[in-house]
């Protein structure tokens, strides 16, 4: 007994060799963040298609009229009231959730890349307004509202980047003006909104900033552009934005966990985009390719036919595990 | 700590669907320490942040059918990040940590000696079986509880503590290879 407790404090000490680690590139983490958020968003978007799909393509033609026939009837009843009524709420009343379901809904049946890109750019004016309204009522805009709006703009990008180029010619230049005709509206908002709603108004403006950027370097060269949304953006915080007719800055949100704030002496290109424009990190950004695309070093990546572990759940026995030695001892 | 537990089966609720925020929260909450385990093991930025990122991809894959975990999310987290760690190994057993770091660098000879010793660790540990890997990482790296051990590996506490007792063997007879000779003292 006295052995095995020598035996495990030896051990232990020696384990401790290897218990520190150098801190995380905050940089690489973020992007790793962004990644895994897109991948959750690509996720949660592919279910909800699925479920329309389900109604709509898997039913029999006589359920399909069936449901028709009740969508209609309560349209005309009052489901049609409802949905328009609702048009008017913010976040915090009832409707709402209708009306981002209703917006999920619209977006769903939009099949034309530039219709789809006009309408999403319509929700993020949408997600301004009401930003604009709360605000002008006193309140502070929930965090829910800038989430939507950005991933109503990081939705724009992505579709656009798969535009071929003339298309991309068309869009990008209008895609510009509006982000820039957003980020007014925030710098007018940031200009008479309390200092609690401030912090949202500084994120959102980074965000703004971030893609027009990403859509200015488009407006160059359509492939950086592509690169850019596909490896995914972040938004880093290096400054606040000034708001119009603000003589004192305001102070800077917090980041949230595992958000990426630069290194002090290395503040970045400032646009987010990544190693592209970041000569600092190169060989990081070459050797760590966690996007799952089957291209990287990642030997986890799906890809390969010797991962035949990769996509159980844990809780399927571990193959490996028949080690005699670690039975349970009491059965 | 009940709060903590019916926040973590909140997030887990809500991850089931898909729900971006939980996602985000879940991530935010666990990547930092599953890459401090992972850089333990592995000791390579870039494989560090592969294996979380793949880590998260499966969890995100796993919900996606309808699997993934129904309690113990962090250990759930903690035995993908280890699988991936030991699936690495097993397919193509990095070899590249010391001789090459050494060769383009100049070390004091601390350094080198300080290292060689990091590398025969990292080594035994991954000679070790699975379990016995998953019970030494997650007790003597990450100052984890025998049962919290437990929820990982889906055993008993005194199956941790039998698997415990058979890796500190094992590990003091991969170790013995080196140069210890301090294992051998009463």
């Amino acid at each position: 007994m006295k052995n095995l407790t020598n035996l495990e404090s030896v051990i232990r000490e020696r384990l401790g060799q290897i218990k520190e680690v150098p801190p995380r590139n905050p940089k690489v983490a973020a992007r790793a963040r962004a990644r895994f958020l897109a991948q959750a968003a690509a996720a949660s978007e592919a279910r909800h298609q699925r479920g329309w799909n389900f109604i709509f393509r898997k039913q029999q033609f006589a359920m399909n009229v069936v449901v028709t026939l009740l969508v209609i009837a309560g349209l005309f009843v009052g489901g049609g009231t409802t949905v328009k009524a609702a048009q008017d709420d913010l976040p915090n009343e009832p409707l709402y959730a209708i009306k981002t379901l209703s917006e999920d809904v619209s977006l769903q049946f939009q099949k034309d890349p530039e219709a789809k890109v006009e309408r999403l750019m319509e929700l993020a004016q949408t997600r301004v307004q009401e930003m604009d309204r709360l605000i002008a009522s006193g309140q502070t805009p929930p965090d829910q509202v800038r989430v939507r709006l950005e991933q109503h703009l990081e939705q724009t990008l992505a579709v656009s980047s798969n535009m071929d180029d003339a298309a991309l010619d068309r869009a990008l230049p209008q895609l510009r003006d509006q982000l820039q005709q957003r980020d007014r509206d925030m710098q007018r908002l940031q200009a008479h909104a309390a200092q609690n709603a401030q912090p949202i108004l500084n994120r959102t403006r980074t965000m703004l900033q971030t893609q027009l950027a990403v859509v200015g370097n488009g407006l160059q060269d359509h492939e950086m552009f592509r690169s850019a949304v596909r490896n995914g953006l972040v938004y880093e915080q290096t400054q606040t934005p000034p708001a119009l007719g603000s003589s004192t800055p305001s102070t800077p949100p917090e980041e949230p966990s595992g958000q990426a704030t630069p290194p002090p002496g290395n503040p970045g290109n400032g646009n987010g985009l990544g190693p592209t424009t970041d000569p600092a990190e190169p060989a990081v950004e070459v050797t760590a390719t966690p996007n799952n695309n089957g291209t990287g070093t990642n030997p986890g990546n799906n890809s390969g036919g010797n991962n035949k572990d990769k996509d159980k759940d844990p809780k399927d026995k571990d193959p490996k595990d028949k080690d005699p030695k670690d039975k349970d001892p009491k059965k | 700590m009940r709060n903590l537990a019916s926040k973590e089966q909140e997030l887990i609720r809500l991850a089931s669907q898909l729900d971006t925020e939980a996602l985000a929260e879940i991530y935010d909450r666990y990547s930092p320490a599953l890459y401090g385990y992972a850089m333990r093991l592995l000791n390579d930025t870039a494989l560090a942040e592969d294996c979380v990122a793949e880590t998260f991809a499966r969890f995100l894959k796993s919900l996606q059918k309808g699997q993934g975990p129904r309690d113990h999310l962090r250990a759930y987290l903690y035995r993908v990040t280890h699988n991936w760690i030991v699936d690495l190994y097993r397919d193509s057993k990095p070899t590249s940590e010391l001789d090459e770091t050494l060769q383009s660098e100049e070390f004091t000879e601390e350094e080198v000696t300080k290292r060689i010793s990091q590398k025969q660790i990292r080594e035994a540990i991954h000679n070790l079986t699975p379990n016995q890997q998953k019970v030494i990482s997650l007790k003597y790296l990450e100052d984890w509880s025998n049962e919290e051990i437990a929820q990982v590996l889906h055993k008993s506490v005194g199956a941790v503590k039998s698997i415990q007792h058979h890796a500190l063997v094992s590990l003091q007879k991969l170790l013995m290879n080196g140069t210890d000779e301090e294992l051998n003292q009463p």
